[in-house]
């Protein structure tokens, strides 16, 4: 057995452990109280709805927390058209013709 | 559509695919133990436990292999449309099952010493050779990115990661299949004497390969259009009779593409990804007044592109220009949900 591997390996596995832990301290009181300001499109207090999105807030938790610290909710997704239509300047609603 | 979340949205259609879905996994179990029992070699004299093992792993890899064909296969034929509505469940079941395959790895080739199971997993082989390469890292390494996409499979995740965030990440399989096809692959060198698994991930890998290949071909036709921009800022893009009544056709324009629908004697250009998972709009066809996306069944009203009320999406529009037959369309986009009055058919 390697040793250094050993070693190496154990470490990391505690990280890993140590983010999870600070993960689930985060998450359980978010998804009661503060998920509703980050993404208002979560109605109702489903417990099914909560427990299925917990594994991902344990792993994506430092996203939302920074969200909730900023006081923002999700950004609109960025296409090409989404993004040419802002750079530019907006015509009046045109007419059709034939 | 995003008023707000259900847990798991389950209709009927939904159901009948989930039962078929698990009946056919637990008929594949079973043949799979009894067959390798009835036929004996390896595996029996390991035991049932590595029986099961084998069984997890080799239905999810099938599985696996299910999932990547549908997308290609829904380019080649809107028949496949139905298998790519509830995907996401089938890779939450695929999921599972190697979660599975893994823990019956853990316990049956780890949980003897000293060493903590996953330590023991991790370090138990450092000998990066060909042979015996360890082929465990990597099924280890697809696994965590299937998991990584089980868990953000909910519409939560795709609403707040937005859908080219949530596609890329999702895109991610891709590398967990070549991760697990050198896990299979190399293990069945280092395992079997049989070179018939060796053959069958091979066959798998082609048909993968070739679908997508196939399926990019024809995709690649509707890309490679080129349509001149006239002095106002429009480009000829077709005839109305090119177009089917209540169906589109899609240009690219605008380094993107536009879907142009013909309905109730008019027409009217929306950009064609939709909000939800960045489907095909162009696919889809007017249903109750509105555009509605084939994968999913979101839906925009042509006019402004914007969901109707209570929901919450919107996309960009085009201005469109009818002369005699010819369509001309706008080549800049409207911010997404800008009414634009359609070209009225003559």
């Amino acid at each position: 057995m390697n040793e250094f591997a050993i070693a190496l390996v154990e470490w990391l596995l505690k990280v890993i452990h140590a983010y999870l832990i600070g993960g689930l301290i985060f998450s359980v009181p978010f998804v009661i109280f503060g998920i509703h300001r980050v993404d208002p499109n979560v109605q109702g207090w489903s417990i099914l709805f909560r427990i299925i999105i917990m594994p991902g807030l344990l792993i994506f938790w430092p996203l939302f927390a920074v969200r909730l610290v900023r006081g923002k909710t999700a950004p609109t997704e960025r296409t090409a058209h989404r993004v040419a239509a802002q750079a530019a300047p907006q015509p009046a609603p045109q007419g059709g013709g034939s | 559509m995003s008023v707000s979340y259900k847990s798991i949205q389950w209709n009927r259609q939904k159901i009948i695919y989930d039962l078929l879905l698990v009946a056919t996994i637990a008929l594949y179990l079973y043949l799979f133990v009894w067959s390798t029992q009835w036929f004996g070699g390896a595996d029996v004299e390991r035991g049932l436990r590595a029986i099961w093992i084998r069984a997890y792993g080799s239905a999810a890899f099938i599985l696996l292999h299910v999932i990547l064909s549908i997308g290609p296969l829904t380019r080649l034929s809107p028949k496949f449309y139905p298998l790519l509505f509830n995907r996401r469940h089938m890779g939450v079941v695929m999921f599972l099952l190697g979660v599975q395959h893994a823990r019956g790895t853990l316990a049956w080739y780890h949980d003897f010493g000293n060493l903590d199971p996953i330590v023991s997993l991790l370090t138990g082989n450092l000998n990066f050779g060909f042979i015996p390469f360890p082929f465990e890292l990597l099924g280890i390494g697809g696994l965590l990115i299937l998991g990584l996409m089980a868990i953000t499979s909910h519409d939560f995740w795709l609403h707040n990661l937005t859908a080219p965030v949530w596609k890329a990440l999702h895109m991610c399989v891709y590398l967990a299949y070549s991760l697990l096809v050198g896990h299979v692959f190399l293990g069945a060198l280092q395992t079997n004497k049989h070179p018939f698994l060796t053959i069958a991930v091979g066959i798998g890998l082609v048909w993968i390969v070739g679908v997508h290949f196939w399926a990019a071909r024809k995709e690649a036709g509707c890309d490679r259009q080129t349509f001149l921009i006239n002095t106002e800022g429009f480009a000829d893009i077709g005839s109305i009779s090119e177009i089917p009544e209540n169906r589109a056709k899609v240009v690219t324009l605008a380094g993107e593409r536009i879907a142009v629908f013909k309905y109730d004697g008019k027409i009217s250009a929306i950009s064609n990804v939709c909000q939800h998972q960045n489907g095909p709009l162009g696919e889809g066809k007017i249903l109750d007044g509105c555009i509605t996306c084939p994968w999913h069944g979101y839906q925009y009203r042509p006019e402004d592109g914007a969901s109707p009320p209570p929901f919450t999406e919107k996309v960009p529009t085009f201005a469109v220009r009818l002369q005699g037959d010819r369509i001309f369309l706008s080549a800049t986009p409207n911010l997404p949900g800008t009414p634009v009055e359609p070209a009225v058919i003559a």
